[in-house]
């Protein structure tokens, strides 16, 4: 028996990653810093900078986590036996037809030495007619089992 | 918006914001594949969600590469979009394995899409399976949406132990696809499993 299903994962992906932009967030304040340094910007427009920069650290972080694990639902349990359900009939009729595929080539791998049988007589005692149709039978059980009864 | 051409950077040339937004951001963004959002298991869960698809992109991606809990050798990797849960999924599939007989299978009106197939707990160990699953035109007009997906599945290490499946399916409903869930056959997914969703172009 499988184990009880015990949670479901949502991946909001609207939602900002905060590890990469905690990351990116960082850079980009150490650069501002460099440039105020090297003087390609302004005291007052790094002061400005960074106090953005620091916002949007604190918007991103107030922001909903992106990954969430959260226990199933009632609903949630009803829909996964629906899915599993709904999955299990649909490999049971692929399991059937491949056995109806199956069975259909092993008989028409037994029937094929009668048919050659068949098709051996007739030529041998010039049935035109038996001999055709043997052999006719025999080149298309040949041609549906893939060639591989034709040795 | 379309792919620009990238300059060669001289020695000494700043990297501005400007050149940063057109070379890198709009050309990451819209111009080629991109990963826009994964998540690795670090526990066994039910279902994987990927909600508030964003309609940024021409098509979508879905790499799942993953292993079920279940006491079986294998189970079905099955789809369901923007939670659908009613009889609007059409399916075509194909699963090989070994040498044996090939019977394709059709599902008309499921409740799910088959995706494909992974390994479950009878499979060799750290033996994990991959599906890909492509989301074309997840947001553009009214029309039915369509997937393609293909799926590695090893099961033994003896004849018959390793499958392929080849999966199409048709979403019946005509609405941008927003979110995408996925759900196993029988049991949990595994630790460990892994989800990548791309978005691809932008027209």
């Amino acid at each position: 028996m499988s184990p009880a299903p015990l949670r479901k994962v949502v991946v909001d992906v609207s939602a900002p990653d905060k590890a990469v932009f905690a990351e990116v967030s960082a850079s980009q304040v150490a650069a501002v810093l460099q440039a105020e340094q090297a003087g390609t910007i302004t005291a007052e427009a790094a002061t400005e900078k960074i106090a953005e920069l620091r916002q949007a650290q604190k918007d991103v972080a107030a922001a909903p986590d992106r990954v969430k694990v959260e226990p199933l639902t009632d609903d949630d349990r009803a829909e996964l036996e629906e899915v599993q359900a709904a999955s299990a009939a649909q490999t049971e009729r692929a399991a059937a037809a491949l056995e109806l595929h199956t069975g259909a080539r092993e008989r028409l791998g037994e029937l094929l030495p009668k048919l050659r049988t068949v098709a051996a007589g007739g030529a041998e005692k010039d049935i035109g007619a038996v001999t055709l149709l043997a052999q006719a039978t025999v080149e298309l059980a040949a041609l549906l089992l893939g060639g591989e009864e034709l040795q | 918006m379309t792919y620009t051409a990238v300059p060669t950077k001289s020695s000494g040339d700043p990297l501005t914001s400007a050149l940063w937004n057109t070379y890198l951001r709009d050309n990451l963004n819209k111009g080629v594949l991109r990963p826009i959002a994964a998540t690795q298991l670090g526990a066994p869960a039910s279902s994987i969600a990927l909600s508030s698809i964003a309609a940024d992109w021409t098509n979508l991606l879905l790499a799942v590469f993953a292993r079920g809990t279940a006491v079986a050798a294998s189970t079905a990797l099955n789809l369901r979009v923007n939670g659908d849960t009613g009889a609007n999924y059409d399916t075509e599939y194909l699963p090989v394995a070994g040498a044996a007989a090939v019977a394709a299978s059709e599902e008309f009106g499921a409740v799910i899409f088959r995706a494909g197939l992974i390994p479950c707990a009878s499979a060799p160990a750290n033996a994990y399976g991959a599906t890909l699953i492509d989301v074309l035109d997840y947001n553009a007009g009214v029309v039915e949406r369509v997937f393609h997906s293909t799926s590695a599945c090893k099961t033994a290490t003896t004849s018959g132990g390793m499958h392929m499946e080849r999966n199409i399916g048709y979403w019946r409903g005509t609405a941008a696809i927003t979110s995408l869930t996925l759900w196993l056959g029988a049991g949990n997914f595994e630790t460990a499993s892994k989800v990548v969703l791309y978005g691809m172009g932008s027209t």
